[in-house]
Protein backbone atom coordinates (compact mmCIF):
# COMPACT_ATOMS: atom_id res chain seq x y z
CA UNK A 1 0.00 0.00 0.00
CA UNK A 2 2.73 2.23 0.97
CA UNK A 3 4.70 1.45 -1.64
CA UNK A 4 1.67 1.97 -3.92
CA UNK A 5 1.30 6.10 -2.94
CA UNK A 6 5.40 6.76 -2.89
CA UNK A 7 5.04 5.24 -6.87
CA UNK A 8 1.85 7.01 -7.48
CA UNK A 9 3.71 10.41 -5.99
CA UNK A 10 7.02 9.69 -8.24
CA UNK A 11 4.73 9.67 -11.16
CA UNK A 12 2.69 12.57 -10.17
CA UNK A 13 5.69 14.18 -9.74
CA UNK A 14 7.58 13.22 -12.64
CA UNK A 15 4.36 14.68 -14.87
CA UNK A 16 4.62 17.95 -12.77
CA UNK A 17 7.75 18.22 -13.93
CA UNK A 18 7.43 17.02 -17.36
CA UNK A 19 5.04 19.39 -17.70
CA UNK A 20 7.09 22.41 -16.71
CA UNK A 21 9.89 21.24 -19.50
CA UNK A 22 7.25 21.32 -21.97
CA UNK A 23 3.75 22.91 -21.31
CA UNK A 24 1.03 23.12 -23.41
CA UNK A 25 0.17 26.63 -24.51
CA UNK A 26 -2.34 27.80 -26.70
CA UNK A 27 -1.50 30.81 -28.77
CA UNK A 28 -3.63 34.14 -30.09
CA UNK A 29 -2.63 36.63 -32.94
CA UNK A 30 -4.52 39.53 -34.20
CA UNK A 31 -2.48 42.51 -33.97
CA UNK A 32 -3.83 43.50 -37.61
CA UNK A 33 -5.38 41.76 -40.74
CA UNK A 34 -4.51 38.02 -39.55
CA UNK A 35 -6.48 35.99 -37.12
CA UNK A 36 -4.35 33.25 -36.05
CA UNK A 37 -5.17 30.30 -33.33
CA UNK A 38 -2.59 27.40 -32.63
CA UNK A 39 -1.66 25.00 -29.58
CA UNK A 40 1.95 23.90 -29.29
CA UNK A 41 3.88 21.71 -26.37
CA UNK A 42 6.92 22.19 -26.29
CA UNK A 43 8.70 22.70 -29.86
CA UNK A 44 5.94 20.21 -31.90
CA UNK A 45 2.96 22.66 -33.42
CA UNK A 46 -0.20 20.25 -32.51
CA UNK A 47 -3.01 22.46 -34.13
CA UNK A 48 -2.77 26.12 -36.45
CA UNK A 49 -5.18 27.55 -37.90
CA UNK A 50 -5.66 31.19 -39.35
CA UNK A 51 -7.64 33.32 -41.24
CA UNK A 52 -6.79 36.21 -42.97
CA UNK A 53 -8.89 39.42 -43.62
CA UNK A 54 -8.80 41.29 -47.29
CA UNK A 55 -10.22 44.29 -47.81
CA UNK A 56 -12.08 44.48 -51.12
CA UNK A 57 -10.46 47.73 -51.89
CA UNK A 58 -7.61 50.06 -50.31
CA UNK A 59 -5.53 49.08 -47.27
CA UNK A 60 -6.95 47.74 -43.30
CA UNK A 61 -9.08 49.63 -42.01
CA UNK A 62 -8.71 48.96 -38.26
CA UNK A 63 -12.52 48.86 -37.53
CA UNK A 64 -13.22 46.64 -40.35
CA UNK A 65 -10.01 44.28 -39.43
CA UNK A 66 -11.41 43.90 -36.03
CA UNK A 67 -14.81 43.05 -37.15
CA UNK A 68 -13.29 40.28 -39.26
CA UNK A 69 -11.38 38.80 -36.04
CA UNK A 70 -13.75 38.85 -33.91
CA UNK A 71 -16.55 36.93 -36.36
CA UNK A 72 -13.59 34.73 -37.00
CA UNK A 73 -12.07 33.58 -33.96
CA UNK A 74 -14.74 31.90 -32.57
CA UNK A 75 -14.99 29.52 -35.76
CA UNK A 76 -11.13 29.00 -35.74
CA UNK A 77 -11.10 28.37 -31.75
CA UNK A 78 -13.81 25.96 -32.25
CA UNK A 79 -11.57 24.02 -35.10
CA UNK A 80 -8.64 23.94 -33.28
CA UNK A 81 -10.73 22.74 -30.05
CA UNK A 82 -12.12 19.78 -31.75
CA UNK A 83 -9.04 18.82 -33.60
CA UNK A 84 -6.97 18.70 -30.20
CA UNK A 85 -5.94 15.03 -29.57
CA UNK A 86 -6.26 15.65 -25.51
CA UNK A 87 -8.65 17.26 -23.24
CA UNK A 88 -8.82 21.38 -23.36
CA UNK A 89 -8.11 21.38 -19.44
CA UNK A 90 -4.42 19.94 -20.43
CA UNK A 91 -3.65 23.64 -22.19
CA UNK A 92 -1.27 25.46 -19.13
CA UNK A 93 -1.55 28.68 -20.26
CA UNK A 94 -3.38 31.29 -23.12
CA UNK A 95 -0.85 33.25 -24.61
CA UNK A 96 -2.33 36.09 -26.34
CA UNK A 97 -0.14 39.10 -29.10
CA UNK A 98 -0.73 42.25 -26.34
CA UNK A 99 0.95 44.36 -28.87
CA UNK A 100 2.17 46.21 -30.64
CA UNK A 101 -0.62 46.98 -33.36
CA UNK A 102 -4.08 48.45 -34.48
CA UNK A 103 -6.01 49.27 -31.14
CA UNK A 104 -9.20 47.74 -32.03
CA UNK A 105 -7.72 44.15 -32.99
CA UNK A 106 -5.65 44.04 -30.26
CA UNK A 107 -8.78 44.60 -28.11
CA UNK A 108 -10.57 41.99 -29.84
CA UNK A 109 -7.66 39.86 -29.17
CA UNK A 110 -7.27 40.19 -25.80
CA UNK A 111 -11.12 40.02 -24.89
CA UNK A 112 -11.10 36.54 -26.84
CA UNK A 113 -7.72 35.53 -24.41
CA UNK A 114 -9.79 36.76 -21.33
CA UNK A 115 -12.91 35.18 -21.70
CA UNK A 116 -11.08 31.47 -22.61
CA UNK A 117 -8.64 32.19 -19.84
CA UNK A 118 -11.36 32.97 -17.44
CA UNK A 119 -14.02 30.27 -18.47
CA UNK A 120 -11.29 27.50 -18.18
CA UNK A 121 -9.24 29.21 -15.54
CA UNK A 122 -6.21 28.49 -17.53
CA UNK A 123 -3.59 31.37 -16.83
CA UNK A 124 -3.26 34.42 -19.30
CA UNK A 125 0.30 35.69 -21.21
CA UNK A 126 0.96 38.54 -22.40
CA UNK A 127 3.20 38.26 -25.81
CA UNK A 128 4.96 41.17 -27.63
CA UNK A 129 4.15 40.51 -31.17
CA UNK A 130 7.25 41.64 -32.58
CA UNK A 131 9.20 39.73 -29.74
CA UNK A 132 7.37 36.53 -30.88
CA UNK A 133 8.55 36.74 -34.42
CA UNK A 134 11.77 36.45 -32.97
CA UNK A 135 10.86 33.38 -31.07
CA UNK A 136 9.65 31.75 -33.63
CA UNK A 137 12.93 31.69 -35.66
CA UNK A 138 14.59 30.52 -32.40
CA UNK A 139 12.55 28.00 -32.17
CA UNK A 140 12.10 26.20 -35.70
CA UNK A 141 15.42 27.03 -37.08
CA UNK A 142 19.39 26.10 -35.56
CA UNK A 143 19.91 29.72 -34.93
CA UNK A 144 20.93 30.83 -31.52
CA UNK A 145 21.59 34.32 -30.59
CA UNK A 146 21.36 35.61 -33.95
CA UNK A 147 20.78 39.39 -35.35
CA UNK A 148 17.35 39.55 -36.60
CA UNK A 149 15.91 41.36 -39.57
CA UNK A 150 12.00 41.40 -38.77
CA UNK A 151 10.35 42.68 -41.67
CA UNK A 152 6.78 42.65 -42.01
CA UNK A 153 3.88 44.95 -43.07
CA UNK A 154 3.93 46.97 -39.93
CA UNK A 155 7.28 46.67 -38.67
CA UNK A 156 10.98 46.92 -39.87
CA UNK A 157 13.75 46.04 -37.38
CA UNK A 158 17.34 44.67 -36.64
CA UNK A 159 17.01 43.17 -33.54
CA UNK A 160 19.37 41.50 -31.26
CA UNK A 161 19.80 39.99 -28.09
CA UNK A 162 22.03 42.54 -25.40
CA UNK A 163 22.44 43.79 -21.71
CA UNK A 164 19.23 41.40 -20.68
CA UNK A 165 16.74 42.71 -23.74
CA UNK A 166 16.15 42.46 -27.11
CA UNK A 167 17.32 45.81 -28.49
CA UNK A 168 16.69 47.70 -31.64
CA UNK A 169 19.57 48.51 -33.79
CA UNK A 170 17.98 50.38 -36.18
CA UNK A 171 14.73 50.44 -37.98
CA UNK A 172 12.73 52.49 -40.32
CA UNK A 173 11.91 56.08 -39.69
CA UNK A 174 8.82 56.06 -41.07
CA UNK A 175 6.47 53.19 -43.04
CA UNK A 176 7.62 49.67 -42.87
CA UNK A 177 8.91 47.89 -45.73
CA UNK A 178 6.01 45.62 -46.28
CA UNK A 179 3.76 48.47 -45.58
CA UNK A 180 5.78 50.23 -48.59
CA UNK A 181 5.26 47.10 -51.14
CA UNK A 182 1.65 47.31 -50.41
CA UNK A 183 1.04 50.86 -51.12
CA UNK A 184 3.33 50.69 -54.15
CA UNK A 185 0.67 47.95 -55.50
CA UNK A 186 -2.33 49.71 -54.86
CA UNK A 187 -0.96 52.59 -57.36
CA UNK A 188 -0.74 49.54 -59.85
CA UNK A 189 -3.91 48.15 -58.83
CA UNK A 190 -2.51 44.93 -57.49
CA UNK A 191 -4.88 43.04 -54.87
CA UNK A 192 -3.80 43.57 -51.54
CA UNK A 193 -1.03 42.44 -49.86
CA UNK A 194 1.00 43.78 -52.63
CA UNK A 195 4.57 42.49 -51.69
CA UNK A 196 4.09 38.90 -53.17
CA UNK A 197 2.73 40.24 -56.51
CA UNK A 198 5.15 43.30 -56.45
CA UNK A 199 7.50 39.93 -56.08
CA UNK A 200 5.92 38.25 -59.01
CA UNK A 201 6.11 41.35 -61.37
CA UNK A 202 9.71 42.11 -60.56
CA UNK A 203 10.97 38.86 -61.78
CA UNK A 204 9.75 40.23 -65.68
CA UNK A 205 11.38 43.97 -65.15
CA UNK A 206 15.42 44.25 -66.29
CA UNK A 207 15.74 47.94 -66.32
CA UNK A 208 17.16 49.51 -63.52
CA UNK A 209 15.44 52.74 -63.35
CA UNK A 210 16.85 55.44 -60.18
CA UNK A 211 15.59 55.62 -56.95
CA UNK A 212 16.30 57.47 -54.03
CA UNK A 213 19.10 55.41 -51.41
CA UNK A 214 18.09 56.25 -48.22
CA UNK A 215 19.49 55.18 -45.31
CA UNK A 216 20.80 56.69 -41.73
CA UNK A 217 23.69 54.74 -40.03
CA UNK A 218 21.64 51.52 -39.42
CA UNK A 219 18.22 52.96 -39.95
CA UNK A 220 16.57 53.74 -42.91
CA UNK A 221 12.94 55.01 -44.22
CA UNK A 222 10.63 53.82 -47.46
CA UNK A 223 7.93 56.61 -47.95
CA UNK A 224 9.96 58.71 -49.93
CA UNK A 225 10.67 55.45 -52.22
CA UNK A 226 7.39 55.10 -52.07
CA UNK A 227 6.70 58.33 -53.83
CA UNK A 228 9.55 58.44 -56.35
CA UNK A 229 8.43 55.16 -57.19
CA UNK A 230 5.01 56.48 -57.85
CA UNK A 231 6.29 59.08 -60.49
CA UNK A 232 8.16 56.05 -62.67
CA UNK A 233 4.63 54.99 -63.09
CA UNK A 234 3.73 57.70 -65.39
CA UNK A 235 6.96 56.49 -67.78
CA UNK A 236 7.51 53.33 -67.17
CA UNK A 237 6.23 49.58 -66.88
CA UNK A 238 5.14 48.27 -64.07
CA UNK A 239 7.72 44.69 -64.21
CA UNK A 240 10.48 47.22 -64.66
CA UNK A 241 9.06 49.79 -61.56
CA UNK A 242 8.55 46.78 -59.21
CA UNK A 243 12.14 45.48 -59.96
CA UNK A 244 13.92 48.75 -59.36
CA UNK A 245 11.78 49.18 -55.81
CA UNK A 246 12.68 46.06 -54.91
CA UNK A 247 16.39 46.28 -55.96
CA UNK A 248 16.84 49.40 -54.09
CA UNK A 249 14.92 48.95 -50.73
CA UNK A 250 16.20 45.26 -50.40
CA UNK A 251 19.62 46.66 -50.93
CA UNK A 252 19.04 49.41 -47.98
CA UNK A 253 18.06 46.38 -46.08
CA UNK A 254 21.01 44.51 -46.60
CA UNK A 255 23.43 47.56 -46.29
CA UNK A 256 22.01 48.08 -42.86
CA UNK A 257 22.07 44.23 -41.75
CA UNK A 258 25.77 44.05 -42.77
CA UNK A 259 26.21 46.79 -40.93
CA UNK A 260 24.58 45.44 -37.72
CA UNK A 261 26.57 42.23 -38.52
CA UNK A 262 29.80 44.21 -38.63
CA UNK A 263 29.13 46.23 -35.64
CA UNK A 264 27.68 43.54 -33.10
CA UNK A 265 29.81 40.48 -34.56
CA UNK A 266 27.08 38.02 -34.04
CA UNK A 267 27.64 34.34 -35.72
CA UNK A 268 24.18 34.30 -36.82
CA UNK A 269 21.36 36.48 -39.43
CA UNK A 270 17.76 35.26 -38.90
CA UNK A 271 15.38 36.91 -41.69
CA UNK A 272 11.58 36.91 -40.29
CA UNK A 273 8.18 38.40 -40.39
CA UNK A 274 6.05 38.40 -43.49
CA UNK A 275 8.35 39.90 -46.30
CA UNK A 276 10.85 36.93 -45.47
CA UNK A 277 9.19 34.77 -47.18
CA UNK A 278 10.45 37.29 -50.44
CA UNK A 279 12.94 34.76 -51.88
CA UNK A 280 14.78 37.45 -53.47
CA UNK A 281 15.09 39.11 -50.20
CA UNK A 282 16.45 36.20 -48.54
CA UNK A 283 19.11 35.41 -51.54
CA UNK A 284 20.55 38.89 -51.04
CA UNK A 285 20.33 38.83 -46.48
CA UNK A 286 22.08 35.45 -47.43
CA UNK A 287 24.55 37.63 -49.87
CA UNK A 288 25.16 39.49 -46.34
CA UNK A 289 25.36 36.60 -44.06
CA UNK A 290 28.49 35.38 -46.77
CA UNK A 291 30.18 38.49 -46.83
CA UNK A 292 30.34 38.93 -43.05
CA UNK A 293 31.04 34.97 -42.18
CA UNK A 294 27.85 34.47 -40.22
CA UNK A 295 25.19 31.87 -41.08
CA UNK A 296 22.01 32.22 -42.43
CA UNK A 297 18.24 31.19 -41.48
CA UNK A 298 15.21 32.36 -42.47
CA UNK A 299 11.25 30.95 -41.12
CA UNK A 300 9.80 28.60 -43.40
CA UNK A 301 7.23 30.49 -45.76
CA UNK A 302 4.15 29.01 -43.99
CA UNK A 303 5.60 30.46 -40.64
CA UNK A 304 6.56 33.73 -42.08
CA UNK A 305 3.71 35.94 -41.82
CA UNK A 306 1.66 36.77 -38.47
CA UNK A 307 0.24 33.62 -37.01
CA UNK A 308 -0.68 31.77 -33.59
CA UNK A 309 2.04 29.58 -33.21
CA UNK A 310 4.45 32.26 -32.85
CA UNK A 311 2.38 33.31 -29.76
CA UNK A 312 2.46 30.15 -28.35
CA UNK A 313 6.19 29.70 -28.59
CA UNK A 314 6.94 32.76 -27.08
CA UNK A 315 4.01 32.59 -24.94
CA UNK A 316 5.92 28.88 -23.21
CA UNK A 317 9.08 31.52 -22.39
CA UNK A 318 6.94 33.50 -20.56
CA UNK A 319 4.92 30.14 -19.21
CA UNK A 320 8.67 28.69 -18.29
CA UNK A 321 10.00 32.01 -16.31
CA UNK A 322 6.80 32.60 -14.37
CA UNK A 323 5.39 35.75 -16.32
CA UNK A 324 1.78 35.37 -15.81
CA UNK A 325 -0.56 37.97 -16.96
CA UNK A 326 -3.72 38.95 -14.49
CA UNK A 327 -7.11 39.82 -15.92
CA UNK A 328 -7.05 42.86 -14.69
CA UNK A 329 -3.39 44.03 -15.93
CA UNK A 330 -3.86 42.44 -19.48
CA UNK A 331 -4.83 45.69 -20.76
CA UNK A 332 -3.49 45.82 -24.85
CA UNK A 333 -0.66 47.89 -25.60
CA UNK A 334 -0.48 49.10 -29.44
CA UNK A 335 2.90 50.93 -28.69
CA UNK A 336 4.69 48.61 -27.36
CA UNK A 337 8.65 48.31 -27.59
CA UNK A 338 10.51 45.24 -28.85
CA UNK A 339 13.24 46.64 -26.48
CA UNK A 340 10.75 46.98 -23.33
CA UNK A 341 10.42 43.58 -22.94
CA UNK A 342 12.54 41.96 -20.17
CA UNK A 343 13.74 39.11 -21.27
CA UNK A 344 14.05 36.40 -18.39
CA UNK A 345 14.55 33.31 -20.51
CA UNK A 346 17.49 34.17 -22.22
CA UNK A 347 21.12 33.51 -19.92
CA UNK B 1 51.36 56.50 -54.91
CA UNK B 2 53.39 54.21 -54.00
CA UNK B 3 52.43 51.61 -51.16
CA UNK B 4 54.35 49.40 -48.57
CA UNK B 5 53.44 46.50 -46.82
CA UNK B 6 49.85 46.84 -47.10
CA UNK B 7 48.53 44.22 -44.37
CA UNK B 8 44.86 43.30 -43.70
CA UNK B 9 43.68 44.64 -40.50
CA UNK B 10 39.68 44.70 -40.56
CA UNK B 11 36.73 44.01 -42.37
CA UNK B 12 33.59 46.68 -41.58
CA UNK B 13 30.49 46.32 -43.51
CA UNK B 14 31.64 48.88 -46.04
CA UNK B 15 35.49 48.22 -46.60
CA UNK B 16 38.57 46.79 -46.18
CA UNK B 17 41.10 48.31 -44.51
CA UNK B 18 44.82 47.54 -44.26
CA UNK B 19 47.46 48.65 -42.60
CA UNK B 20 50.61 49.93 -45.14
CA UNK B 21 53.17 52.43 -44.81
CA UNK B 22 53.57 55.41 -47.54
CA UNK B 23 56.48 57.95 -47.73
CA UNK B 24 57.96 56.06 -44.31
CA UNK B 25 54.83 57.13 -42.49
CA UNK B 26 52.07 54.48 -41.18
CA UNK B 27 48.94 54.80 -43.11
CA UNK B 28 45.69 53.03 -43.01
CA UNK B 29 44.00 51.68 -46.65
CA UNK B 30 40.45 51.73 -46.60
CA UNK B 31 39.29 49.90 -49.45
CA UNK B 32 35.68 49.52 -50.90
CA UNK B 33 34.77 46.18 -52.81
CA UNK B 34 32.30 45.56 -55.09
CA UNK B 35 28.96 44.13 -52.95
CA UNK B 36 27.21 40.76 -54.11
CA UNK B 37 24.25 41.29 -52.75
CA UNK B 38 23.52 44.90 -54.60
CA UNK B 39 22.35 45.26 -58.32
CA UNK B 40 25.70 45.90 -59.62
CA UNK B 41 24.68 49.60 -60.63
CA UNK B 42 23.78 50.61 -58.01
CA UNK B 43 26.77 49.11 -56.23
CA UNK B 44 28.49 51.18 -58.59
CA UNK B 45 26.91 54.45 -58.12
CA UNK B 46 26.61 54.12 -53.99
CA UNK B 47 30.53 53.18 -54.00
CA UNK B 48 32.01 55.92 -56.46
CA UNK B 49 29.47 58.93 -54.67
CA UNK B 50 30.66 57.33 -50.74
CA UNK B 51 34.43 57.53 -51.90
CA UNK B 52 34.30 60.86 -53.30
CA UNK B 53 31.90 62.52 -50.27
CA UNK B 54 34.05 60.88 -47.70
CA UNK B 55 37.10 61.99 -49.21
CA UNK B 56 35.70 65.30 -49.50
CA UNK B 57 33.98 65.96 -46.00
CA UNK B 58 37.07 64.63 -44.29
CA UNK B 59 39.36 66.73 -45.95
CA UNK B 60 36.83 70.09 -44.68
CA UNK B 61 36.40 68.99 -41.58
CA UNK B 62 40.38 68.78 -41.24
CA UNK B 63 40.40 72.06 -42.28
CA UNK B 64 37.98 73.45 -39.94
CA UNK B 65 39.82 71.89 -37.07
CA UNK B 66 37.65 69.28 -36.07
CA UNK B 67 39.13 65.77 -34.39
CA UNK B 68 39.60 63.47 -37.58
CA UNK B 69 42.03 61.73 -39.33
CA UNK B 70 43.55 63.51 -41.87
CA UNK B 71 43.56 62.28 -45.71
CA UNK B 72 46.14 61.61 -47.45
CA UNK B 73 45.48 60.44 -50.73
CA UNK B 74 42.25 58.92 -53.04
CA UNK B 75 42.34 56.08 -55.92
CA UNK B 76 39.02 56.21 -57.92
CA UNK B 77 40.18 53.65 -59.96
CA UNK B 78 40.66 50.57 -57.15
CA UNK B 79 38.30 53.17 -54.70
CA UNK B 80 40.80 53.22 -52.10
CA UNK B 81 41.29 56.17 -49.50
CA UNK B 82 44.87 56.94 -47.87
CA UNK B 83 44.33 57.77 -44.25
CA UNK B 84 46.51 58.75 -41.01
CA UNK B 85 46.69 55.94 -38.67
CA UNK B 86 45.24 56.83 -35.70
CA UNK B 87 46.09 54.52 -32.44
CA UNK B 88 43.32 53.85 -29.85
CA UNK B 89 40.23 52.24 -28.79
CA UNK B 90 36.95 52.26 -30.66
CA UNK B 91 34.62 54.16 -27.93
CA UNK B 92 31.90 51.30 -28.05
CA UNK B 93 34.65 48.83 -26.91
CA UNK B 94 35.53 51.51 -23.85
CA UNK B 95 32.52 51.97 -22.99
CA UNK B 96 32.42 48.50 -21.48
CA UNK B 97 35.76 49.35 -19.49
CA UNK B 98 35.29 52.59 -18.12
CA UNK B 99 33.04 54.13 -15.29
CA UNK B 100 30.33 56.33 -16.00
CA UNK B 101 32.51 59.57 -14.28
CA UNK B 102 35.01 58.68 -17.07
CA UNK B 103 32.57 58.46 -19.87
CA UNK B 104 31.04 62.14 -19.24
CA UNK B 105 34.02 64.29 -20.16
CA UNK B 106 34.73 61.63 -23.07
CA UNK B 107 30.68 62.03 -24.58
CA UNK B 108 30.87 66.04 -23.76
CA UNK B 109 34.31 66.67 -26.27
CA UNK B 110 32.52 64.74 -28.69
CA UNK B 111 29.36 66.53 -28.05
CA UNK B 112 31.44 69.89 -28.74
CA UNK B 113 33.17 67.94 -31.92
CA UNK B 114 30.08 67.37 -33.40
CA UNK B 115 28.38 70.79 -32.98
CA UNK B 116 31.51 72.25 -34.56
CA UNK B 117 30.53 69.70 -37.91
CA UNK B 118 27.78 70.87 -37.83
CA UNK B 119 28.22 74.59 -36.75
CA UNK B 120 30.27 74.46 -40.71
CA UNK B 121 27.19 72.07 -42.05
CA UNK B 122 29.13 68.66 -41.95
CA UNK B 123 26.94 66.02 -41.84
CA UNK B 124 28.58 63.06 -40.38
CA UNK B 125 25.44 60.60 -41.58
CA UNK B 126 26.57 57.21 -39.54
CA UNK B 127 27.24 59.08 -36.35
CA UNK B 128 27.33 56.01 -33.44
CA UNK B 129 29.84 54.76 -31.11
CA UNK B 130 31.11 52.36 -33.31
CA UNK B 131 32.61 55.64 -35.40
CA UNK B 132 34.80 56.93 -32.58
CA UNK B 133 38.31 56.10 -31.70
CA UNK B 134 39.36 57.15 -28.04
CA UNK B 135 42.98 58.32 -28.17
CA UNK B 136 45.25 58.97 -25.42
CA UNK B 137 44.03 61.25 -22.61
CA UNK B 138 40.45 60.45 -23.60
CA UNK B 139 40.67 62.46 -27.29
CA UNK B 140 37.89 61.66 -29.21
CA UNK B 141 38.40 60.56 -33.00
CA UNK B 142 35.44 60.63 -35.44
CA UNK B 143 36.22 58.24 -38.21
CA UNK B 144 33.81 56.76 -41.28
CA UNK B 145 32.74 59.72 -43.26
CA UNK B 146 31.10 56.97 -45.77
CA UNK B 147 27.86 58.45 -45.32
CA UNK B 148 28.75 62.36 -44.87
CA UNK B 149 27.91 65.16 -46.78
CA UNK B 150 27.58 68.84 -46.42
CA UNK B 151 24.19 70.04 -45.91
CA UNK B 152 22.93 72.95 -43.55
CA UNK B 153 19.61 71.60 -43.66
CA UNK B 154 18.50 70.81 -39.52
CA UNK B 155 16.59 67.72 -40.84
CA UNK B 156 19.75 66.09 -41.77
CA UNK B 157 21.63 67.16 -38.37
CA UNK B 158 18.76 66.05 -36.20
CA UNK B 159 19.62 62.65 -38.08
CA UNK B 160 22.92 62.48 -37.09
CA UNK B 161 22.01 63.18 -33.19
CA UNK B 162 19.17 60.74 -33.48
CA UNK B 163 21.15 58.23 -34.91
CA UNK B 164 23.95 58.24 -32.51
CA UNK B 165 21.05 58.89 -29.49
CA UNK B 166 19.21 55.17 -30.77
CA UNK B 167 22.31 53.85 -31.02
CA UNK B 168 23.62 54.46 -27.49
CA UNK B 169 20.43 53.27 -26.37
CA UNK B 170 20.42 50.36 -27.65
CA UNK B 171 23.93 49.42 -25.92
CA UNK B 172 24.28 51.66 -22.76
CA UNK B 173 21.90 51.33 -19.64
CA UNK B 174 22.94 54.52 -18.84
CA UNK B 175 22.40 55.99 -21.95
CA UNK B 176 20.48 58.69 -21.06
CA UNK B 177 22.80 60.81 -18.69
CA UNK B 178 25.14 60.16 -21.61
CA UNK B 179 23.07 61.83 -24.19
CA UNK B 180 22.10 64.80 -21.97
CA UNK B 181 26.31 65.21 -21.65
CA UNK B 182 26.84 64.86 -24.93
CA UNK B 183 23.89 67.50 -26.08
CA UNK B 184 25.70 69.88 -23.56
CA UNK B 185 29.13 69.42 -25.07
CA UNK B 186 27.20 69.76 -28.22
CA UNK B 187 25.16 73.11 -27.57
CA UNK B 188 28.23 74.89 -25.80
CA UNK B 189 29.80 75.17 -29.49
CA UNK B 190 26.87 74.97 -31.29
CA UNK B 191 24.05 77.34 -29.66
CA UNK B 192 21.36 77.07 -32.19
CA UNK B 193 21.89 73.17 -31.97
CA UNK B 194 18.44 73.76 -30.04
CA UNK B 195 16.54 73.96 -33.15
CA UNK B 196 17.97 70.43 -34.46
CA UNK B 197 17.27 68.99 -30.69
CA UNK B 198 13.84 69.83 -31.29
CA UNK B 199 13.88 68.69 -34.89
CA UNK B 200 15.33 65.06 -33.55
CA UNK B 201 12.42 64.93 -31.41
CA UNK B 202 9.76 65.72 -34.36
CA UNK B 203 11.53 62.92 -36.43
CA UNK B 204 11.54 60.60 -33.50
CA UNK B 205 8.02 60.68 -32.94
CA UNK B 206 7.83 60.31 -36.60
CA UNK B 207 8.33 56.39 -35.73
CA UNK B 208 6.35 53.34 -35.17
CA UNK B 209 5.61 52.79 -31.43
CA UNK B 210 7.39 55.45 -29.45
CA UNK B 211 6.28 55.08 -25.78
CA UNK B 212 5.64 57.95 -23.27
CA UNK B 213 8.05 57.32 -21.00
CA UNK B 214 10.32 56.94 -24.04
CA UNK B 215 9.96 60.71 -25.57
CA UNK B 216 12.91 63.00 -24.55
CA UNK B 217 11.58 65.80 -23.16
Amino acid sequence: MWLMWIYRILILNHEISMASIEPIILGLEGTAHTAGVAVIKGREVIVNESATYFPPQGGIHPREAAIFLAKEFPILIDKVFKRLPFKIDKIDGIAFSQGPGLGPCLRTTATVARAISLRLNIPLLGVNHCIAHVELGRTVTPVDDPLVLYVSGGNTQLITFLNGRYRVLGETLDIAIGNALDTLGREMNLPHPGGPHIEKQAQSGNKLLTLPYTIKGMSFSFSGMVTAAKKLLHDHSIPDVCYSFQEYTFAILAEATERALSCTKKPSVLLTGGVAANAHLQTIIQKVAQEQDTSFQAVPRNLAGDNGVMIAFAGTHLFNTGKILSVEDSQVKPRWRTDQVQVGWIE
Amino acid sequence: MRLDKAARIAKGAEAIIYQGTYLQNPVIIKQRLPKTYRHPEIDHRIRLHRLRSEAKVMSIARKIGASVPSLIGINIQESYLLIEEIDGKLLYETMDLLPIQRLKPIFSSLGSQIGLLHCNDIIHGDLTVFNVIIQLEDKPIIIDFGLGRISNEIESKADDILTFYSTLKAIQPASKILFSTFLDGYLSVYPEGKNTYEQMKKIQSRARYIAREDRLE
